[in-house]
């Protein structure tokens, strides 16, 4: 073969023609539309200095927690901030007028007739007098609720406090020393007695380091105890969330290998079994950490199993680990005569893995009925991103941040007609410089109530209708 | 000088960034085309990945990673702005044009053209990346890999079909004339 007939030559040479040139009106319709886009403030770990080597974490030793916890007993009684006529501690701080106040511009009706005006029907009980701290997770233990997240009110010292509900309110006390901020996930233990956390790097390429896959185990009386994970071919890992189902317990996380970044997976079959890593298959990766998608909620459970979201080469799509079977096939989320633009890189990616039968795909929430997906409705004029949300007895509530990180806020959306409620829950930015964002990154249903944490514990009613004014 | 831009951009500079794209628009504008067949697609995709890519710039690390992490998203873009318009595409051949495009000179005759683009057109988005990626940015397997967020042996695999078909294709051109003329009359 003579070397103009080299295959590779030749498309290579094919390859090379075609457009190189970018048309001046593509430059003038993006800086057309940055000036008028804000940019997404970017909360995480990421964010601090790229100083991220083996003497670091050496010396800062394990990624660490801050752990709220708040007992039933002590969050209802009388005087509590959930009762009706709390009346604040001194570090007890509720917010009252802010988030208490439907916010006129927030009014805008939207697709349905029966879209109400603003309403702030979830209210804030709690927010750091020091602020700005942040809770990421929250879950239900057997006699209480337990969140975690992290403080960064002393900017490059380490977190002093762990928040413990107690007689005087939420402070913040240290469980375990921390260096640097973390994303921390939080889920009842297998025997529903306790918690188990994670605290790890959401997604961070951080150098090899074998200690950093890690769960701590405890309860608010006993502390916590370290559990290191199987560490898959000694690569660093991430964890990313937790979920529970009987006594099963599965961990997702992600692992970096020669800088790629695989998910994996680890399931404690009691709490006196040790963790196993289970296989991921490839065919799903993980949600891009892009913005504030490091605290996305990517893995839930359900009768049988466990749920994990993330990406096929083309679309987002969720994936099924049976506890007897197996994984399952990815499960795509995609409807060809639906939005095929559901903002975020490629056609999005899963901020908010509901169930298996509903996703928040940035700002858009999807529900498959049967074997279709289809989009129940767009929450984007609202929420941002919408980073958590809840299936309660007559819909959805949602929590995220609105446009330009501006604040947190829920929507609570009927199944009927599409009507929904919005609450700004809180005014304030963050501080310039901070790693809190305000937004509402996590929520569960406790005692008939809907509790959201973020930038702050809100709390409000568990079905739509009483978001209405 | 493009960390720097990077860096200004970061802190929402948006003349930065205007700078910033017209370095690199391009470069997108060149590989978005060769793995969409398709001009006005690709200017799309090249429109909505800057407008990504300001958006999240925030979540960049290493600024001087900026072009891979924009090749990411852009190529995340090109499989969208493709499945979107998949409902009401037209299959247009897309033949080279003069203003603003290259050219190669002889090497390629017409049915080569012809033979390459129709292979190139039944393979994949994903395949058609990584022959992109390999053929005509040069990237290693192991840079496509990270670059695309795939696993090595991914990438490995669909260099290895995309280019066993494109070959096959230069393959069959070559043979269809002497197979032609010994067809009986």
């Amino acid at each position: 073969m003579t070397a103009s007939r080299d295959p590779e030559r030749l498309i290579r040479a094919f390859l090379d023609e075609g457009p190189i040139e970018l048309p001046e009106r593509a430059y003038h319709a993006v800086r057309s539309t940055i000036d008028q886009t804000r940019q997404r403030a970017v909360v995480g770990p990421w964010r601090g200095p790229r100083m991220f080597s083996r003497a670091r974490y050496a010396v800062s030793g394990i990624a660490t927690l801050a752990v709220l916890l708040v007992s039933v007993g002590l969050f209802m009684r009388p005087g509590g901030p959930l009762a009706p006529d709390s009346s604040p501690s001194p570090t007890s701080t509720p917010l009252a007028a802010p988030s208490a106040t439907p916010s006129a511009d927030a009014a805008t009706p939207t697709a349905s007739p029966t879209t109400s005006p603003a309403v702030a029907a979830m209210q804030a009980v709690w927010q750091d007098d020091d602020g700005p701290c942040t809770m990421s997770d929250v879950a239900v233990v057997d006699d209480g609720l337990v969140a975690v997240g992290w403080c960064d009110r002393r900017p490059n010292k380490p977190l002093y406090g762990v928040a413990w509900y107690s007689e005087t309110g939420f402070e913040w006390r240290r469980v375990f020393q921390i260096e640097w901020q973390v994303l921390a996930a939080v889920s009842p233990d297998g025997d529903g007695e306790g918690a188990v956390l994670l605290g790890g790097f959401a997604d961070l390429p951080v150098p090899q380091n074998p200690e950093l896959p890690r769960v701590f185990r405890g309860d608010q009386s006993a502390g916590f105890e370290e559990e290191q994970l199987p560490n898959p071919q000694g690569a660093a890992s991430g964890l990313i969330g937790i979920a529970r189902i009987d006594q099963n317990l599965f961990v997702l996380g992600a692992t970096y290998v020669d800088g790629e970044r695989r998910p994996a997976a680890w399931i404690s079959s009691s709490p006196q079994d040790d963790w196993r890593l289970i296989d991921v298959p490839t065919d799903l990766a993980l949600t891009e950490p892009f913005g504030y998608s490091g605290y996305a909620q990517l893995v839930t459970a359900d009768e049988t199993g466990f749920v994990i979201a993330g990406n096929t080469p083309l679309v987002p799509a969720i994936k099924r680990y049976d506890l007897s079977s197996g994984w399952g096939a990815p499960d795509e989320i995609f409807h060809p005569g639906d939005c095929w633009d559901c903002g975020g890189p490629g056609n999005g990616q899963v901020t908010a893995l509901i169930d298996s039968a509903a996703v928040i795909v940035d700002d858009v929430l999807w529900m498959k009925r049967g074997d279709e997906w289809s989009i129940e409705g767009a929450i984007g004029e609202r929420l941002f991103y919408g980073y958590a949300g809840l299936r309660v007895e007559d819909g959805f509530i949602v929590g995220g941040v609105t446009e330009g990180a501006e604040s947190p806020a829920v929507v609570a959306t009927s199944r009927d007609g599409w009507a929904w409620q919005f609450a700004r829950l809180h005014p304030d930015a963050a501080p310039p410089g901070s790693y809190a964002e305000p937004a509402v990154y996590a929520m569960v249903e406790f005692g008939g109530r809907v509790i959201a944490v973020g930038d702050a514990v809100y709390v409000g009613p568990a079905k739509v209708s009483e978001y209405s004014p | 000088m493009q960390r720097a831009l990077v860096d200004q951009a970061k802190r929402g500079d948006p003349e930065a960034f205007d700078a910033l794209a017209r370095m690199v628009g391009d470069r997108c504008m060149a590989i978005a085309y060769r793995i969409l067949r398709d001009a006005d697609l690709a200017e799309d995709a090249v429109q909505n990945a800057l407008i990504v890519a300001w958006r999240q710039l925030g979540a960049l690390r290493d600024e001087d990673r900026f072009e891979p992490w924009l090749h990411r998203i852009l190529t995340n873009e090109c499989y969208a702005e493709a499945r979107r318009r998949r409902r009401i595409s037209v299959q247009l051949r897309a033949l080279p044009t003069s203003g603003g495009a290259a050219s190669t000179g002889d090497i390629l005759n017409v049915n080569d053209r012809d033979q390459l683009e129709r292979a190139l057109r039944r393979l994949t988005l994903e395949q058609r990346a990584v022959v992109v990626f390999h053929h005509y940015v040069g990237l290693s397997l192991d840079e496509i890999a990270s670059r695309l967020g795939i696993p090595l042996g991914t990438a490995k695999s669909r260099l290895h079909y995309a280019s066993n078909a494109l070959r096959a294709s230069l393959e069959a051109d070559a043979r269809a004339p002497s197979v032609s003329r010994e067809r009986p009359a």
